[in-house]
C-alpha cells in the first residue's frame, strides 16, 4: 500500500507541471496585459510600458517560465503582479476559507444526499421516491447564483437570521464563522445534494436486485441490517467515486458563490486573476487546484480498498 | 479690588462661554464604533503612484495626503503645505510644511520625507511626466521645500495637485521602493490595519492625528478632518444584489454603488439615506480616425448627428444621467459649451443624407464593448441599432475588460471604444481629454491644430485664458468627432439613517462622520 501511494504521488509530479505548462502557455494566447490592468484606463502607452518593465513582463515568456518553475524547486510561487503579496501568502490566506466552505458543503452532500437516496430506493414509486426525486430535480435545475440571492434576501433581510455576505476566519469568532458559511454552503451543496440523491437511488435499487440480498431477506434478517450491512456497502464504492468528484467540483467551482456572499476564497482569487491577468497567481493557482485534485482522487482509490477487499494495491 | 474682580470673572466667563459654543458640535457628534463600507472593485494596490484606479483612491486618500490638494469646487487648497510661493519668473515653487505632523509610524514629517517622495514620483509613478520639466528639489530647512523647474508651467500647481495618482508624502525610507512595495504608512487620518484580498480591508483611527485648523469642515480631499470612528471596515462585495441586501439589513453602513431600480425601493425605506454622487464619469466612445468608415469625416459627423443620446443614457444608466455637451462638469472652473451645437442633434434623417454624400459604401463598422461594465454594454446596443436605422453595417465586438484594453490599441480592430471618463475630466481639462492628444492618440491619427490648441491651454497665464483656449479645444473635438459624447452618468449611493455627517464625493470620506445609536 505505501508503495502504491508513493508511485501515484511520483506520477502525479509531471502531471502537474504539464498541467502549469498549459496553463500559463494559454494565458499567453489570451488576450489582455496585466501591465494596462493595473496601470488603468486613462495611462498613456509610456505609462503602461513603464509598469510592464517595473513588473518584469517585458522579458521573454520563456524566460519567466523557467524563472517560476526554479522558484517552485524553492518552494516560491512567485509574486502577485495585483495583490501586494507573494502568491503563496495569497493562496495560504484562502486556503482554509475554500477548505471549510467546501468541506461544510460536502458534509451537507453526503449527510442529506446519501440517506435521500437510500430511502428512496427502498420505497420506489411511493411518495418518498417522489419527493427525492422532485427535490432532487430543484437543486440540480435551480441556479445556484439564483438561489444565493433568495437565500441572501430571506434570511439575512427579512428574518435576520443570517449575515447577507462576507466571511469571518474562525479564530476571529468561531460562531460568527459558522453563521458566515451556513448560507454560501447550502447554495454551494443543493446541486450535488441533488445529482448524489439521484445516484444513491440509482446505485441501491440495483445493488437491491442483487440475489445475495434477496438471499439474506430470505434467511429472515432484518431489513436494516439487510441495507446497512449487506447493501449499503456495495453501494458505497460509486457514489464514494462521485463524492470524490464533488469534492473536486466543490473545491474549484465555487467562484459564483464565493463572489454573491463576498467569500475570499480559492475559486474567486482564480476568477479575478483570470480577469485582471495576474499570471503567477493563476499559475500557482491552478498548480494548488491540480495537486489537489489527484490528491483527492488518491484518498478516494484507497477508500475503494477499504470498501471493497476484492481491492488491493500490493504488488504480489 | 471689587471691580477688578469682576472684570476678571466677566472675562472669564465670557472666555468659558466661548469655549464652550467652539467645543459644542464636536462634544455633541457621537464618536467611536466601526463603520462598515462596501464597495465593488478590489483595488489592484496601494500605492497613490502605481495606480490610476478609483478603488485604489478610495482607500489611499484615506489614508495619505498631498501638499495640495484639490477642495469641494475643484480649486487649488492647502493640505500639508501651510503656505506657498511662487517666483515671479515661474521657475521656483516655495513650499512650507506644516508642523507637527506626524506619519502613522510616529514619525514627525520634515522636507527630507517630501523631498523623498517627489523623487520616488519622478522616478516611477504612472504619471511621472508631471514632474519632467523640474530640475531641482531642494530642502533648505527642515519645514521647506523648495522645487526649481527647468521652464515656466502656468498649470504647475494644479498638475501636482491633481488626484489620478497624487502625489502622497511617504515617509523618506519608502523612497526607493519599487511600485506597488511599500509599507502603507501616510499622515492622513487613518491608518492601515489589515488587507485580505477579495474580501476586506482594515483602517483604524490614527490617534497621531491633528486636524488641520485652518479649515471648518470636510472640503474636498482636505479639510478639517475629524474621526468619530474607531475603525472602517472596507468591505469587496462585487454583486449589486448583494450591497444592497447588506445595507437594508444594517450589516452594511455606507454603500458605494446602488443599482438605480434598488434606489427607487429603498427611497422608501426610512432607515436608509440615498444620495446622488453627480458627475461620476462622462459616457461616451473613442473613435477611430484611422479605419474606414470612420476614417472619413463626413461619415464620422453622420454618426454623430444621428444618435439619441437621451435614449442611450437612460437606458445605459437606467436613469441616472444628465445630458450636457461639456467634457468638464458643471462647477467645475473650466466647465464650457463650445461645441455644443454637434451634441444631441438626434437627425437620423440628416445622417442618413450625409452618410450618402459621403460614399458609405457599407464597410462594416466595429463597436467594441466589454462585458465589465454594463452601461457601457448597454449603450452600445443602443447606439449599434440607432446606427443601423440609418445605413450603417454594424458589428459588435464584446470582451471582458482586460482584452477590451489590449484590443482598443489596434487600430484595424475598431470604429468604436466605448468607455467612461470619470476622473480626468474632474481633474481638469488638461486631463479630460489628453488622450486624444499627441502622443497617446487613442484616435491613431494626429491632429496638429488639436495638439495646438492643448499646449495653448496649458500654456495659458490665467485660469481664463486657459478656459478660453479649452473652449476652442472642446469645439475641435466636437468638430473632428474626436470623442463621441453620450452624457454624465451619475450614481447613487446610500447610507443607514444613523450614518450622520457623510456627503458623498469622488472617494467616501471617513472623516467628520460618525455613527448614531
Amino acid at each position: 500500500m505505501g508503495e502504491f501511494v508513493l508511485r501515484r504521488l511520483l506520477a502525479a509530479i509531471p502531471v502537474l507541471l504539464i498541467v502549469t505548462l498549459i496553463a500559463a502557455s494559454i494565458m499567453q494566447l489570451v488576450p489582455g496585459d496585466p501591465a494596462a490592468v493595473i496601470a488603468g484606463q486613462g495611462a498613456t502607452d509610456a505609462e503602461v510600458a513603464q509598469v510592464r518593465t517595473q513588473l518584469g513582463l517585458d522579458r521573454p515568456f520563456l524566460v519567466r517560465l523557467g524563472e517560476w518553475y526554479l522558484g517552485l524547486v524553492r518552494g516560491d510561487l512567485g509574486y502577485s503582479l495585483t495583490l501586494n503579496r507573494t502568491v503563496g501568502q495569497a493562496i495560504l490566506e484562502r486556503v482554509p476559507v475554500t477548505l471549510a466552505l467546501s468541506g461544510i458543503a460536502l458534509l451537507l452532500t453526503v449527510v442529506i444526499g446519501v440517506p435521500a437516496g437510500v430511502l428512496a430506493a427502498l420505497r420506489p414509486n411511493s411518495w418518498v421516491d417522489q419527493l427525492v426525486l422532485t427535490l432532487a430535480l430543484v437543486g440540480v435545475s435551480v441556479p445556484n447564483f439564483w438561489l444565493s440571492l433568495m437565500l441572501i434576501v430571506l434570511f439575512g433581510v427579512i428574518v435576520e437570521w443570517l449575515p447577507t455576505g462576507g466571511y469571518v476566519p474562525f479564530t476571529e469568532n468561531p460562531v460568527e464563522w459558522a453563521r458566515s458559511l451556513v448560507l454560501p454552503s447550502i447554495s454551494l451543496a443543493l446541486l450535488q445534494i441533488g445529482l448524489l440523491a439521484r445516484i444513491t437511488r440509482a446505485t441501491m435499487l440495483e445493488v437491491l436486485r442483487n440475489d445475495y440480498v434477496r438471499t439474506a431477506r430470505a434467511k429472515g434478517l432484518p431489513r436494516l441490517m439487510v441495507v446497512g450491512k449487506h447493501a449499503l456497502k456495495n453501494v458505497m464504492i460509486p457514489v464514494v467515486t462521485v463524492i470524490g468528484i464533488s469534492f473536486g467540483l466543490l473545491l474549484s467551482g465555487s467562484v459564483v458563490i464565493e463572489t454573491v456572499y463576498s467569500i475570499p476564497g480559492m475559486g474567486r482569487l482564480l476568477a479575478t486573476a483570470i480577469f485582471s491577468r495576474d499570471y503567477p497567481v493563476i499559475q500557482g493557482g491552478l498548480l494548488v487546484t491540480a495537486a489537489t485534485l489527484v490528491l483527492l482522487n488518491l484518498v478516494v482509490d484507497l477508500l475503494y480498498a477499504a470498501l471493497d477487499p476484492r481491492v488491493t494495491y500490493d504488488r504480489r | 479690588m471689587n471691580r477688578g474682580i469682576g472684570r476678571i470673572a466677566t472675562t472669564a466667563a465670557a472666555a468659558l462661554a466661548l469655549f464652550a459654543l467652539a467645543a459644542a458640535p464636536a462634544a455633541a457628534q457621537k464618536r467611536g464604533g466601526t463603520i462598515v463600507f462596501a464597495q465593488e472593485a478590489p483595488p489592484p494596490t496601494l500605492d497613490p503612484y502605481f495606480s490610476t484606479s478609483v478603488s485604489t483612491r478610495n482607500v489611499a486618500m484615506n489614508i495619505f495626503e498631498t501638499l495640495l490638494t484639490r477642495d469641494e469646487n475643484n480649486d487649488l487648497i492647502k493640505e500639508l503645505a501651510e503656505d506657498y510661493t511662487v517666483s515671479p519668473d515661474g521657475l521656483t515653487y516655495t513650499f512650507t510644511l506644516r508642523r507637527g505632523v506626524k506619519f502613522h509610524n510616529g514619525k514627525e514629517m520634515t522636507s527630507a520625507d517630501v523631498k523623498a517622495s517627489f523623487e520616488r514620483y519622478r522616478r516611477m509613478a504612472l504619471p511621472k511626466v508631471t514632474l519632467a520639466p523640474v530640475d531641482a528639489f531642494e530642502t533648505p530647512d527642515a519645514n521647506t521645500f523648495v522645487i526649481r523647474l527647468k521652464q515656466k508651467v502656468p498649470v504647475f500647481l494644479e498638475e501636482i495637485s491633481a488626484f489620478v495618482s497624487p502625489i502622497a508624502i511617504l515617509p523618506a525610507e519608502q523612497g526607493d521602493r519599487e511600485g506597488g512595495k511599500i509599507d502603507i504608512i501616510g499622515t492622513g487620518p487613518f491608518q492601515f490595519v489589515e488587507w485580505i484580498a477579495d474580501s476586506h480591508l482594515k483602517l483604524k483611527k490614527f490617534d497621531g492625528y491633528k486636524p488641520d485648523g485652518r479649515y471648518k469642515g470636510t472640503d474636498g480631499f482636505a479639510g478639517r478632518k475629524e474621526v468619530l470612528v474607531d475603525m472602517v471596515d472596507i468591505r469587496l462585495v462585487k454583486e449589486p444584489g448583494t450591497r444592497v441586501a447588506g445595507l437594508e439589513s444594517g450589516q452594511l453602513h455606507i454603500v458605494e454603488d446602488i443599482p438605480t431600480e434598488s434606489a427607487k425601493r429603498l427611497a422608501t425605506r426610512k432607515d436608509i439615506v440615498l444620495y446622488d454622487l453627480k458627475n461620476w464619469w462622462l459616457h461616451g466612445a473613442w473613435v477611430n480616425h484611422a479605419r474606414a468608415p470612420t476614417d472619413n469625416p463626413k461619415v464620422r459627423r453622420a454618426m454623430q448627428i444621428a444618435l439619441d443620446m437621451e435614449a442611450i443614457m437612460d437606458i445605459s444608466s437606467d436613469g441616472a444621467y444628465a445630458l450636457q455637451a461639456g467634457l468638464q462638469y458643471p462647477g467645475n472652473p473650466y466647465y464650457v459649451t463650445d461645441g455644443k451645437e454637434l451634441y444631441n442633434v438626434n437627425d437620423p434623417k440628416k445622417a442618413q443624407a450625409l452618410l450618402k454624400e459621403a460614399g458609405y459604401k457599407g464597410e462594416e463598422f466595429v463597436i467594441i464593448t466589454n462585458s465589465s461594465y454594463q452601461s457601457m454594454y448597454k449603450a452600445a446596443q443602443v447606439v449599434a441599432e440607432q446606427m443601423k436605422a440609418v445605413g450603417f453595417k454594424v458589428r459588435i465586438d464584446v470582451f471582458d475588460w482586460a482584452t477590451a484594453m489590449a484590443r482598443r490599441r489596434n487600430k484595424d480592430g475598431w470604429n468604436l471604444w466605448f468607455t467612461g471618463q470619470g476622473t480626468g475630466p474632474s481633474v481638469g481639462p488638461f486631463t479630460a481629454l489628453k488622450d486624444v492628444v499627441s502622443p497617446q492618440l487613442n484616435q491613431f491619427v494626429a491632429d496638429p491644430v488639436l495638439d495646438k490648441l492643448f499646449d495653448e491651454m496649458i500654456a495659458g497665464e490665467t485660469v481664463d485664458a486657459r478656459k478660453a483656449s479649452f473652449g476652442k479645444f472642446q469645439a475641435r473635438v466636437y468638430d473632428q468627432v474626436h470623442f463621441l459624447k453620450f452624457g454624465d452618468f451619475q450614481r447613487k449611493q446610500a447610507t443607514r439613517a444613523n450614518v450622520k455627517g457623510y456627503t458623498p464625493y469622488r472617494i467616501p470620506r471617513f472623516w467628520n462622520v460618525s455613527l448614531e445609536d
